[in-house]
């Protein structure tokens, strides 16, 4: 279950600009952004998640963030959820996050950067560290459309007996700043993701989501996304509709 | 210059002190040894152009006094071109044919009142002239004078009635 | 101010002196041949080497200082909109220019511009995301830009911030300053001949072109510029209301004044504060220079791309801090791009076109000497009997007493700010009139001293006092007032003595007027 939740949750940057995508805010993908050199950000974010089978999975990301360096930031979240299922409370996993820029986006070329996320168990039940390292493009198409590409290699130290101990996921993000320029405030977004599953010789699970980020005070973005696996390997729990709802603050 | 501190008490030292900066000034605008002091220089509400001050002989401002202020114009048509700027009462000190007579003009509650006799001189086709040509009188005759004095080709006198008409009509 | 003499030994010694820096002045600022309107003829040519990190590849984005001031500005909140407002502006413009859509520029491109002015957001706008195009191209320039915008906001957040006493903010500015420019992008505090850097080949092109737009851009500059004195040193109960008449005069009247000549230098709109913190006023009239300078060289069409882009960074490179360092206020060679001299009585301001030692031309003001009181010509005061400063019919000046604030108030069309020293070196006066002249006071129970002396002394015989008790107390430690009786506000705003005998006025044509231009309406 914690392993289902770390795939929920997926890490994510965090920005108090409506149009610096990050991570779980209300998506999966990342954008080829820091948060600025000096800034500080607190990010929130409740989910649901009801799986087939009737379950219902409850999650919460709390996480700050700080970008240290010029084009770098630096994270650390905590992720606890709660399980219908299994009646139980789950403290999750303490991830440390390190994000880069290669290069803003110039003439044609993209903006790349990349990420590493490393989760660390929290809670009893965890084993294990887990590490996914992702390439992020993203490019400019026309005036406001904006095209994003992350690829994810993920990493198991301990995986339990069947499970893949690497595995790779894409996503094709979307986003588009709506009202520009006379309300610009939302940024919509919308992707599609795969990722591999965990178990030995299983295929991808297909995801498709869209969500809204608004700007809601100077400093201050709420962000809301719904999201749906369109496809799962055989045996594995597919989560018809998902729901995100955060908030992210930088200061 | 021109600063004095708290402890100052004294009206000798004031009035040498303002003596001496009096002189000062007078030099300067006369020999021109250290800069003269230039300050604001205002252009026409209306047209924008340099207003031209009074002289000895003549009066060229045009000030309209509305409530505490007073606002100058270049010349009597430039005052009614401009006149929906002001909401209230209005009294306008318009040059006369005698300098330091101004021809008083009102407008009370939107309507426009002149002393008996008084006409208008509006022959100007640039606002580069308009302080010469735009010009309030107390009779046609004081008119007809000014403009043969000036060389004014066609002057016409106007009517108060008239004159807003000319101006209505721009 | 002094005399620089444009003699062979001066020329010897200041090179000595700037040796490096004159070493690049062959490039950056080329001069080439000068055409029949006073231009360059010829492109500016770049430096040896431009710095390091305008090549640099990644987005380099800095953050705004954390401090407990930030977005003060929403303390008003009509300014703070209208403020989000402009940054909409330059970026639809250069977006524009760079996708191919510059033959819109007066039409769909203004009205869209003015949309958003007139009907501004409540939250500020990300002007990167307006302009990606012009982004990926230039993405340096948006540095500078990024960069100074910050210290713009943060200047303004200090100042509307509640609860700091006025030496704390001075305090904090001063921090911020170094802030600023401590980092590669900053542009130089330093004053800039703004001749100079408006009379390359490209110059004034985007002004001819689009003069409704520029005429908005130089509007909401007037906003940007205006809105110092506004907060600076005064109560912050104050700021709602000033901007009130500030806002009105932005949105009617400077967003479409097309009559313009130049640009609104910070000097000229926020006089006290840019003698304050003069570093900081020269920086944002050498960011709107900047600006300028980008809008001549994209709406230039013989130029091609590259010789737009080369343009662009020397354009950037041309106002770096790091390019003029070890310079200093008030001297370089005149005429040249390390000219940092400053009209007399402002080293918050570059030297302007036509100016001479004593004198400049202010368009929309006329001729003036920034060191004199803008009503009587005479010596303005310093220390805790500052004066005071009014703002009326989109100007702002400093005057030397309350007579010479009022009468010049008096003088002009629609409401007035008179910002004023009193007795009391931490309370500063507020009076704001309506259009007729009437007056209201942010501090009850002022009264007025006049008793009508000469004006080389007006601000000693007119004053303005906290109260009565106040009042009493000056005049009984001076003798020559022993007679004095105090004016109230209703008393005082009813009198008008008209131009003093000591105003001195230049009737010179504008240094802006082309041959040609009877300077009026026809």
């Amino acid at each position: 279950m914690a392993c289902l939740f770390a795939a929920l949750f997926a890490s994510s940057a965090f920005a108090s600009d409506h149009n610096n995508i990050d991570s779980g805010r209300p998506l999966r993908f990342d954008d080829a952004y820091s948060i600025g050199f000096g800034e500080r950000a607190i990010e929130y974010g409740l989910s649901s998640a009801w799986l087939r089978g009737g379950s219902t999975l409850y999650g919460g990301k709390f996480e700050f963030k700080y970008g240290y360096a010029m084009n770098r930031d630096i994270g650390i979240s905590f992720s606890p959820s709660y399980s219908s299922e299994d009646i139980r409370f789950n403290a999750g996993e303490i991830e440390l996050s390190y994000f880069q820029q290669i290069q803003r986006e110039i003439d044609n070329a993209p903006a790349l950067a990349y990420k590493l996320d490393v989760g660390l168990p929290a809670d009893k039940e965890g084993s294990g560290v887990e590490a996914r390292l992702r390439g992020i493009m993203t490019k400019n198409a026309g005036q406001y459309d904006k095209f994003h590409i992350n690829v994810d290699a993920m990493y198991s130290s301990n995986p339990h007996q069947g499970e893949r101990d690497v595995r790779f996921g894409a996503i094709f993000g979307y986003s588009n700043p709506l009202g520009a320029p006379t309300k610009f405030d939302k940024t919509f977004v919308a992707q599609f993701a795969l990722e591999q599953g965990r178990m030995n010789g299983e295929g991808f699970t297909g995801n498709i989501g869209i969500g809204i980020r608004k700007q809601v005070s100077e400093q201050g973005v709420l962000d809301f996304g719904i999201e749906s696996d369109i496809f799962a390997p055989s045996g594995s729990r597919k989560s018809p509709i998902r729901l995100t709802l955060g908030y992210s603050f930088g200061f | 210059m021109g600063s004095k501190s708290p402890q100052h008490n004294s009206t000798n030292g004031k009035t040498m002190k303002t003596t001496i900066l009096s002189m000062i000034l007078v030099a300067t605008a006369t020999f021109g040894a250290i800069a003269p002091a230039y300050a604001h220089d205002a252009d026409c509400p209306f047209c924008k152009t340099k207003l031209v001050q009074n002289t000895e002989t003549q009066d060229n401002e045009v000030v309209v006094k509305f409530g505490n202020k007073k606002i100058e114009y270049r010349c009597v048509y430039c005052v009614f071109a401009d006149q929906k700027k002001f909401s209230g009462d209005l009294i306008v000190y318009a040059p006369s044919e005698t300098a330091g007579k101004p021809i008083i003009l009102k407008r009370t509650a939107g309507k426009w009142s002149a002393p008996d006799g008084t006409v208008f001189l509006n022959t100007f086709k640039r606002h580069k002239d308009c302080a010469e040509q735009s010009r309030t009188f107390t009779s046609k005759v004081q008119l007809e004078k000014y403009a043969k004095a000036n060389s004014i080709s066609n002057a016409k006198s106007l009517t108060l009635d008239e004159m807003l008409k000319e101006v209505a009509k721009k | 101010m002094k005399h620089y003499s444009q003699s062979l030994a001066v020329t010897i010694a200041i090179f000595a002196l700037y040796g490096t820096a004159f070493s690049q002045t062959d490039h950056g600022m080329h001069q080439g041949m000068k055409g029949m309107d006073g231009k360059n003829t010829g492109l500016p040519t770049p430096p040896e080497q431009f710095p390091k990190w305008m090549s640099n590849k990644t987005s380099d984005h800095l953050f705004y200082k954390p401090a407990p001031y930030n977005w003060s500005i929403r303390n008003i909140p009509a300014f703070a909109a209208d403020m989000y407002g402009t940054g909409v502006g330059h970026g639809i413009a250069y977006e524009a220019m760079v996708t191919g859509k510059a033959d819109r520029m007066e039409d769909s491109i203004h009205r869209s511009i003015v949309g958003v002015l007139m009907n501004p957001p409540h939250l500020p706008i990300d002007e990167g995301a307006i302009l990606p195009t012009f982004k990926r191209k230039y993405g340096s320039l948006e540095k500078v830009f990024d960069w100074a915008h910050l210290l713009h906001f943060q200047t303004i957040d200090v100042l509307s911030h509640k609860g700091w006493s006025d030496e704390q903010k001075d305090a904090e500015i001063e921090v911020l300053w170094q802030r600023y420019a401590s980092q590669p992008y900053a542009i130089t505090g330093l004053p800039m001949n703004m001749e100079v850097l408006d009379s390359y080949s490209y110059s004034t092109t985007f002004r001819t072109k689009y003069p409704k737009v520029n005429a908005l851009f130089w509007g909401y500059h007037w906003l940007q510029t205006a809105n110092y004195d506004m907060l600076y040193r005064t109560p912050t109960n104050t700021h709602i209301p000033q901007y009130q008449v500030m806002g009105d005069r932005y949105r009617n009247v400077e967003l479409f004044n097309t009559d313009r000549e130049f640009m609104p230098m910070t000097g000229e709109m926020s006089p006290r504060f840019s003698k304050r913190f003069p570093y900081i006023a020269n920086s944002f009239d050498n960011l709107h220079m900047l600006h300028d300078n980008i809008g001549d060289i994209l709406a230039t069409d013989t130029l091609s791309e590259a010789q737009k882009k080369e343009q662009i960074d020397i354009a950037i490179w041309r106002v770096l801090g790091s390019t003029h360092r070890g310079e200093e206020p008030g001297k370089g060679e005149p005429g040249t791009l390390h000219d940092h001299r400053y009209p007399m009585g402002m080293p918050g301001m570059g030297w302007m076109k036509g100016s001479t030692d004593e004198d400049m031309y202010m368009s929309g003001m006329g001729w003036m000497n920034m060191s004199e009181c803008g009503h009587c010509s005479i010596a303005l005061p310093d220390g805790d009997q500052w004066g005071a400063t009014v703002s009326a019919d989109g100007w702002t000046m400093m005057v030397r007493c309350m007579l010479c604030a009022r009468d010049m108030a008096g003088e002009t069309i629609g409401r007035a700010v008179i910002r004023a020293a009193t007795e009391d070196p931490n309370q500063t006066l507020v009076m704001i009139s309506d259009e007729e002249g009437n007056w209201t006071s942010n501090i009850p129970g002022i009264v007025f001293l006049e008793v009508k002396g000469d004006h080389p002394e007006c601000n000693d015989w007119s004053r303005v006092f906290t109260s009565k008790v106040a009042f009493d107390n000056f005049v009984r430690s001076d003798d020559y007032y022993k007679d004095a009786k105090p004016l109230t506000l209703a008393e005082w705003q009813t009198r008008g003595e008209g131009t003093p005998e000591t105003y001195r006025r230049i009737d010179r044509p504008s240094p802006y007027k082309k041959k040609g231009d009877d300077g009026g309406k026809n």
